[in-house]
């Protein structure tokens, strides 16, 4: 075995790995405290990936600098969605089941209305870094991928900040432990989970900004990166934001390594052979959770 | 021996919280035993690990000679011990007497041997002019009486009854006590777990067995029980707080 | 008196429907009509059959497109490379349906509620890779292309009819049956269930069985009628799993005729916005999922069903007795 080519590879998975690990935070955070699985993460995330499209098309905005207006255009779109079709739901005390098919509902809509506006052509961006290369003696990796990575790194750390330091984050921390307890010591829930719900669409916005770079655009994007997103959030652990760091990386390593060593074909169907697996063998880590 | 039901060195640690430690009692056939002990003492733990919902940490259940550990909870009420909910569980958008009927079904296969099964536990427990309420409908002490019925329907031998009278007034009271006292004639024994309904137990028990912190404390007649120091004082002298 | 008043008329509706559903392709010759027609009776075999799993067990499944697509590559490889007859294969595609769920059912009941749900898609998921990748069994993206079976559309009609019949029949016997019961108890509180004497992993993977039978005979039924099928179509999310549980979701689960309801919006919306926006047509579904969950969560039926006429009421069928007692 190549040693070059399996550090390569690793590194690879490693570095798109972080980026699955941001994609799947904001999955995580919004099972963690909202308990909801929301299934328009992905669509989320193709929202965002539109917005820098077009910044940097029409304007020129570098990808880099764009999560400037990815964050808070994500933001308040999921406080939107939120606001005006989960938290009747919520409040009417609907199964967990609907509360996810609401979110399928949502992703279409955003997944088609795309595709009215931008029809499906793939889109890439090119910026005068996107072909350099960072070389490291015989191996070389893409530099936006090294980008993409160390900025998904900072958001994470930043998001870790806010969650621990912050007073809204320590609100938020509640309301994912016992949002009874919380509701008991004067937290809003409901506002809680629409500005939690906000802050899972924003991480997506961040995500997308840096995923352009790296990765082409079409509407039905979507589909393909909840799926991922929630495998991620599966194998990191529900719920846990650090988890789902780990997970994406294991996803990440997953889908490097299976599509150099086994073949490109079946490179997405590493990340549900490794959850399946997972599911039979290690039940018990999830169940405990699962079981609602 | 004609001991029904042995539990011999029974415990139960949830990582290392003992919720059960060495945990001995028998029942036999037709009695009426009262488990009482103050909250957190591990009655429904107790009732939990015997239907099989949780798997012992050690320690050997058997019933009429049969293993029990290892049973899933279906198979446990298939030999013949069934058991009612804390927490009550009605299906609640099934009526009462469909309820029953999905108890009777553990014994009979057809709709209508089922529905007669059914009709007859509803006439003993009374609850059969509500028949075609829909479940989430009923008042609590209905919903209590609705599921004994629904557990006498699958002809136990055996009834696990986990705080049956919690949160009923006086009359509903009084009319489960009833109830539960006409099960030996039946030839059903029962295991009343409470809490702090005491005079309920001392009325209805031959015997009783005493829990604290997931030991059994004392266990004898309820004079006896009653009178136990080391009773009173895991009551703290609640006791008798509700007579 | 009255409820043999009510169930007079109970009588005339099922034969007047009957005669309708029967004497429609002969009278209307159209056929793009006879072709919605057919994709209607289809959508009502794929909720009915979605259903007796979600509406009736509890169990909702966001994976059921991978018994769909099981059965359209079963009977269809039989056929091109077995030479084996077209409509016997529909029923051997539906035993494979089964012969999947058990594997499925394995894996994907060890978790409740959403986690079941999304562990059914993402196997589903791996079941359309694949069928993407083993070329040498499925031709991959190729796809497989089937003769047509017959030249007029009426054959195909009636198929349709009699499944869609076949899977509202037994849906309906195994609701009113011991099985039933045990379904209903395990949807209601599967702890209950268990507690009651109910082996609710084997009554979850009868029902979770019995719903793939009939949505992998609808997929072999559709290969045999499109005449062309490849994994993104057979296997698809949105286009068949999703679309199932709108279809019963907006109908009302847990009731016989919601699918019936289901179905028909389904298809006549769906259509209707195909001429306008092509490709995002599936907008369409999109806002109907919204609406019917934020606004109607007990579908269309289930809503008439609480507020409406008695005959519509979604229960298990349990006479009172003649004569009570305790009136």
């Amino acid at each position: 075995m190549d040693l070059t080519v399996l550090l390569q590879t690793v590194l690879a998975g490693i570095l798109v790995g972080g980026l699955y690990g941001l994609i799947g935070m904001g999955m995580a955070i919004n099972f963690g405290v909202l308990r909801i699985i929301n299934l328009a993460q992905g669509e989320l995330l193709m929202v965002g990936m539109y917005v820098c499209f077009w910044l940097f098309t029409l304007w020129g905005l570098d990808p880099l600098l764009s999560p400037v207006v990815t964050i808070p255009f994500l933001f308040v779109l999921g406080v939107v969605i939120h606001r005006f079709l989960l938290t009747p739901l919520i409040r009417a005390r609907a199964l967990p089941e609907n509360q996810i098919l609401l979110t399928v509902g949502v992703g279409l809509v955003l997944t088609n209305a795309a595709l009215l506006a931008f029809t499906s052509n793939y889109r890439t961006i090119t910026t005068g870094y996107s072909a350099s290369l960072i070389t490291l003696g015989s191996i070389a990796v893409s530099l936006p991928a090294v980008l993409a990575f160390g900025i998904a790194m900072l958001v994470s750390s930043a998001l870790w900040l806010f969650l621990m330091k912050t007073d809204l984050g320590k609100c938020i921390r509640a309301t994912a432990q016992d949002p009874d307890a919380a509701l008991l010591m004067g937290v809003n829930v409901e506002r809680i989970s629409v500005i939690t719900f906000g802050i899972g669409a924003a991480l997506e916005g961040a995500a997308g900004s840096l995923l352009v770079l790296v990765y082409y655009l079409f509407p039905a994007l979507g589909g393909i990166f909840t799926l991922k997103a929630f495998i991620v959030v599966v194998l990191g652990g529900l719920g846990s934001t650090v988890g789902a760091l780990l997970g994406g990386m294991v996803l990440g390593l997953a889908e490097s390594l299976g599509a150099v060593y086994v073949s490109t074909g079946y490179k997405d169907a590493i990340g549900f052979i490794v959850f399946v697996l997972m599911l039979i063998f290690r039940p018990a880590g999830l169940v405990g959770r699962a079981r609602m | 021996m004609g001991e029904m039901l042995e539990v011999r060195k029974l415990s139960k640690y949830f990582g290392g919280l003992p919720a059960l430690v060495n945990v001995d009692f028998t029942i036999a056939p037709g009695e009426i035993v009262g488990l009482i002990g103050p909250n957190g003492a591990g009655k429904t733990t107790l009732f939990n690990v015997i239907t099989g919902v949780f798997r012992p940490t050690s320690g050997e259940i058997h019933f009429e000679g049969k293993n029990l550990v290892g049973l899933k909870p279906h198979d446990i009420c298939r030999l013949g011990i069934t058991r009612t909910f804390q927490v009550v569980k009605p299906l609640p958008k099934m009526t009462v007497l469909e309820n029953v009927m999905v108890g009777a079904f553990a014994r009979v296969g057809t709709k209508e041997e089922a529905r007669a099964i059914a009709v007859r536990e509803l006439e003993f427990t009374g609850l059969l002019p509500k028949r075609d309420a829909l479940a989430r409908s009923l008042t609590l002490a209905d919903r209590k009486r609705l599921e004994l019925t629904r557990a006498l329907a699958t002809r136990p031998k055996l009834i696990l009854l986990d705080e049956v009278v919690a949160g009923l007034n006086p009359t509903e009271t009084e009319e489960t006590i009833a109830l539960i006292q006409r099960l030996p004639e039946r030839g059903i024994a029962a295991v009343a777990g409470v809490e702090h309904v005491m005079r309920v137990i001392m009325t209805i028990s031959q015997r009783i067995v005493v829990l604290n912190y997931g030991r059994m404390i004392a266990q004898g007649s309820p004079e006896e029980v009653g009178h136990n120091p080391e009773v009173i004082q895991a009551y703290l002298g609640e006791a008798y707080a509700e007579t | 008196m009255l409820g043999q008043g009510r169930r007079g008329w109970r009588w005339v509706g099922a034969i007047l429907g009957a005669v309708v559903l029967l004497g429609f392709p002969i009278v209307v010759p159209d056929v793009y009509l006879q072709h919605l027609a057919i994709l209607f009776l289809l959508w009502v075999t794929l909720g009915t059959s979605w259903n007796l799993l979600g509406g009736y067990a509890g169990q909702i499944s966001f994976g059921h497109a991978a018994f769909f697509g099981m059965g359209a590559y079963t009977s269809s490889l039989l056929f091109a490379k077995l030479g084996f007859p077209p409509w016997p294969g529909m029923l051997l595609g539906g035993v494979a349906g089964v012969l999947l769920a058990v594997p499925m059912g394995y894996i994907c009941f060890r978790l409740r509620g959403p986690f079941f749900a999304l562990s059914m898609l993402a196997l589903s998921e791996f079941l359309r890779l694949v069928a993407l990748n083993w070329r040498d069994l499925t031709e991959g993206a190729v796809g497989i292309l089937l003769p047509p079976f017959f030249i007029s559309k009426l054959p195909y009609y009636y198929i349709g009819v009699a499944l869609a019949a076949a899977t509202m029949l037994a849906t309906w016997v195994l609701v009113d049956s011991k099985v039933g019961f045990y379904l209903l108890a395990i949807r209601e509180d599967q702890d209950a269930a268990e507690a009651l004497g109910i082996d609710t992993t084997w009554y979850k993977l009868v029902a979770l069985m019995a719903s793939a039978f009939f949505t992998a005979m609808a997929g072999s039924y559709y290969a045999n009628y499109m005449a062309y099928i490849d994994p993104p179509i057979v296997f698809s999310i949105v286009d068949l799993s999703i679309a199932m549980i709108l279809v019963a979701v907006l109908g009302g689960m847990g009731t016989l005729l919601g699918p019936v309801v289901g179905a028909l919006v389904i298809v006549t919306l769906s259509e209707a916005f195909r001429a306008y926006f092509a490709a995002a047509h599936l907008i369409v579904y999109g806002v109907l999922i919204i609406v019917a969950i934020v606004f109607m969560p007990e579908g269309i039926v289930g809503s008439l069903a609480a507020r409406g006429p008695r005959w519509l009421r979604p229960r298990v069928a349990t006479e009172a007795p003649a004569t009570g007692t305790g009136h």
